[in-house]
């Protein structure tokens, strides 16, 4: 009997085993013939069987059986050397797709899966296409900060799922006045990460969705090819637009002249800030001044 | 009717738009190429409630 026959046959099994309701030993059974396959290094088998397994359980409501394969599918993964690739991707996805946003150990298991494609992709954080299905994930499952560091790192889809999700989380503050709060999240993650495009999206998206719903006072104002919102009320709004332009410039005077205007209104942001200074203007951070250190290295003759 | 903040902006506008820019409104750092998330932001006074999305 050729090994996908016998893999199509133990599947068979351990789906009537999933439909007669013995979910213990339907998972039992398979982890045990997976075991057989990796000890035999015949790990394409190894990974069908356990991403079927996994995917039954899944569909069965069988949370805590499922991750528990999923887990070991990601062990198999870690041995077999399976490098991040679509196909590697698309499988993970699939199961991420099938999960109860709910279950308990969500965070564990994409954990688990975004290590993998940082130990086996290119990226340092991980794979982006596997951000985007783990953020969207996390938000239904209420994990909004854990959602918001995987959607920054995402696809360009990522983009409009980071803005409804800041989005629903504003309209549910019950307070219009917190606009500045919710916006300067994407502004400062993008900025960050050095995408613009993504910072002139949320801009536009976010601000348009503001005014709509709240009926802000503004302004359009426009000067070759920049345009902002301006907002009588709101200088928070205004202060982080215009600091996505500044950052384009990369210039320091109008970086530092920027900062002057609003240095009342800005102080929460001032590590932030500290940290785009260095990034896009090349203002080094000071550090503090250890004098008892500089004394000492005077007397002894050190600089 | 101009407060001195919408001062401040039209002249500033005018001023960082005034060369071309460094980077393009489009440009993105790719994702391989990122090796820093700059730094945490602090928590928001606000629960999010996910039930209620």
């Amino acid at each position: 009997m050729s090994n996908n026959s016998r893999l199509t046959k133990t599947l068979a099994r351990f789906q009537a085993r999933i439909e007669a309701g013995d979910f213990y030993e339907a998972h039992q059974t398979l982890r045990t013939i997976a075991n057989r396959y990796v000890r035999s290094k015949n790990y394409n088998d190894a990974i069908d069987l356990i991403t079927q397994g996994a995917l039954a359980l899944l569909t069965a409501k069988q949370g805590g059986s499922a991750t528990d394969l999923i887990f070991y599918l990601l062990e198999v993964y870690d041995v077999a050397e399976i490098s991040v690739s679509e196909v590697s991707v698309a499988r993970l996805v699939q199961l991420l797709a099938n999960i109860d946003p709910e279950e308990p150990n969500v965070k564990d298991v994409v954990t688990g899966m975004n290590n993998w494609s940082i130990k086996f992709g290119s990226c340092k954080y991980g794979d982006p296409y596997l951000h985007a299905v783990i953020g969207s994930k996390l938000a239904d499952g209420g994990h909004v900060y854990e959602a918001e560091r995987y959607l920054v790192l995402g696809t360009h889809d990522s983009v409009d799922q980071y803005i409804s999700l800041l989005w629903d989380w504003y309209t549910q503050s019950g307070d219009i006045k917190t606009a500045g709060d919710f916006f300067s999240r994407p502004i400062f993650n993008y900025l960050f990460i050095g995408n613009l495009q993504n910072a002139y999206a949320v801009k536009e998206k976010f601000l348009r969705k503001f005014i709509e719903y709240t009926g802000a006072k503004f302004e359009t104002v426009t000067k070759n090819g920049f345009e902002m919102f301006y907002f009588d009320d709101y200088a928070d709004l205004n202060f982080l637009q215009l600091l996505i332009l500044t950052c384009q410039t990369k210039n320091a005077d109008l970086f530092k002249n920027l900062k002057v205007h609003y240095a009342g209104s800005i102080e929460q942001y001032s590590s932030q800030l500290e940290y785009l200074g260095q990034e896009y203007f090349g203002i080094k951070i000071q550090k503090p001044v250890n004098f008892m250190q500089d004394i000492m290295s005077g007397l002894l003759g050190g600089k | 009717m101009s407060t001195p903040e919408k001062e401040f902006i039209t002249k500033f506008i005018s001023l960082a738009s005034l060369k071309t820019s460094e980077l393009s409104a489009e440009s993105k750092k790719p994702l391989h190429d990122v090796t820093n998330l700059g730094v945490a932001l602090p928590a928001l006074r606000y629960k999010y409630d996910h039930k209620r999305a």
